[in-house]
Formats: structure tokens, sequence, C-alpha cells
């Protein structure tokens, strides 16, 4: 029998989506961001991509904070997202696969 | 020294010596500072390289315990009798690092990428030589370049060509420093306050 778990594997990151966006944001703020950039910081599911997405005319300010300015140094939250939520993600995929082994009555 | 302070000192090394040139100076050094430099050594100072400890992490992708005994130096003499040396395994963790490129010339911009990315990263990948205290071993530690970012900018009027490297070094505390660095819990102290909002007919804890 012949299952693909990605499918599975991405629905149930989808489900997180929310759950990403709040940790992010909460993220932000604990690093110092202000409230009015950690709270346009949008977390984006494609697949089994995961990506951080946020408005346009904050980029200037956000890639900033992230990457530091002149004599700011940086506050890093996107490059070390993943990291600190690798847990979150984890579960979200190991859940959906073992549902879809479940389901399939791979595992009874 | 202890690890983090080591590999801080390994990569200011590492990105110390580099060279650009121009009409003025063929051979202009470019500077390495832990974080931003005061104003006064920035303006005398470009190019220039900062680096800055962004994040720690252990990495129990890698971890393993126990305990390691060696008594014939890794397999390379035959085993001795009544000499052994144990010790812990080592915790491993990743330091990730923000390596920042500054310069107000084009030319000097792009021989620092290029030297970065033909002799430090070479294919995303490099290492670090970290030497022990005593300088008589060196260790070499995975350096990964994790992204690369161009920030150019305007300061003062003038062009600054900025980028910024992101990198991982793999790098490992003993468990010693460890277990030091976290001492053991001798007490718990659980509800030492108990709140005046209970429900009627319920306890406190």
């Amino acid at each position: 029998m012949n299952i693909s778990i990605e499918p599975y594997a991405s629905s149930g990151l989808n489900s997180i989506n929310n759950t990403l966006t709040s940790l992010l944001k909460a993220q932000a703020i604990d690093a110092g961001w202000p409230r009015k950039y950690a709270s346009a910081l949008q977390v984006s599911i494609q697949g089994s991509e995961i990506t951080i997405a946020y408005p346009e005319e904050f980029s200037e300010q956000i890639e900033n904070l992230e990457y530091g300015s002149m004599d700011v140094t940086p506050i890093p939250v996107f490059r070390t997202f993943l990291e600190k939520q690798k847990a979150v993600i984890y579960n979200s995929v190991e859940n959906s696969s073992i549902n879809l082994l479940v389901d399939s009555e791979i595992i009874p | 020294m202890s690890f983090i302070l080591s590999e801080d000192l390994a990569l200011k090394t590492l990105l110390t010596g580099i060279t650009v040139a121009d009409e003025k100076n063929s051979s202009r050094p470019v500077g390495v500072w832990f974080a931003y430099p005061d104003v006064e050594s920035r303006n005398q100072s470009y190019p220039f390289i900062t680096i800055e400890l962004l994040d720690f992490a252990p990495a129990t992708d890698r971890q393993t315990s126990g305990l390691f005994v060696d008594n014939d130096l890794q397999g390379t003499i035959a085993p001795t009798s009544g000499t052994a040396y144990t010790y812990e395994i080592p915790v491993p963790w990743n330091l990730v690092y923000q390596l920042t490129t500054y310069s107000r010339h084009p030319r000097h911009d792009r021989t620092i990428i290029a030297y970065l990315l033909n002799n430090i990263f070479v294919a995303k990948r490099g290492y670090l030589a970290v030497p022990n205290d005593l300088n008589t071993e060196t260790a070499y530690r995975h350096l990964t370049l994790d992204e690369f970012v161009k920030r150019d900018t305007i300061e003062d009027n003038r062009r600054l060509y900025r980028n910024v490297f992101t990198v991982t070094v793999t790098s490992e505390g003993t468990a010693a420093t460890y277990s030091v660095t976290n001492p053991a819990i001798t007490s718990v102290k659980i509800n030492t306050k108990t709140t005046a909002d209970i429900p009627s007919g319920q306890q406190p804890v």
C-alpha cells in the first residue's frame, strides 16, 4: 500500500498557521520590536513551505529591525523563529502523519 | 577560553587580514569589529566587517550521551593499561552569527563579497579553526552560510554598501560546563501566596 504523507503534513501545518502567527508576533514583541511592526507580521504556509510576510509599507523598518541599521544592532526574529518554534511544527507534522497511518489502518 | 568566547575570537581571526584595493591604496585593510564601532573609529576605517552573535541553541539533533574513555589515543597507539582519558560527551550547540560588511566604494564591496564567498564560505560551507588555550590543538567547527542579504543604504548623503551574512557555527560545550551553568534545583516553591479568588466550596492547592 502506497500512501503520501505530504498532503496530510501540509494540512497539519496549515491548521497551525494562526498559532504560528501569534507566536511570531509574541516573539517579536518579547525581543523588543515596536508593537506596530510586530503585529504586522504574518506566517504564510504554502504546501510544506513556511514563510514570513509583512506589509510593503513597513518593509524598511522591519528589515532594519531584523538586520540592524547604522547605529542599531539587529534584533533577529525571522532567523530564529523556526528554531524556537520547531517543537510546535514537528508536533503538527507528527500528529497529522500518525492520524493518516491510523485512518489508513496501517496502525490499528 | 570557554565556548562562545573561543568562537568569537576564531571568527575575528578568520576575517582579519582581508585587504581591498583602490586608486589611493593598493592594500587597504578591512577592519573587523565586534558589533558596530563608534562613529569616530568608523569614519576612519571603512571598509570594515562587524561580528554579532544572534542566537545560540542546543543542537539536539547532534546530541549523544555517555562517557568517552580513550586508552589508545583514538586507535592510534596500542592500549595502555592504567592510562585512560575519560570525559563526558560534550553538549552540542549551534551558534548563529551575523557578519555585516560596510564599505563606501563599490569595488571594495564586491571584493569583500568575492573574498567571503570564494575563501570563507566556499559552496556556502566553510570551517572555523578554534585553537585551545595552550595553542597545542585546534578544533575545526562547521561554518555554514545560512543567508545573504544586500542592505545598501545612504549615510550622510553618501552611498554605503552593506551586506548581511547569517552564518551558523557548530560548537560544543563540555558537559561539566553545562552542569555548572545549570545548578541543581534544591527546592521548589509552589503557590507561596494563596489567591483570594477561590470559588466557594473549593480549597486552595
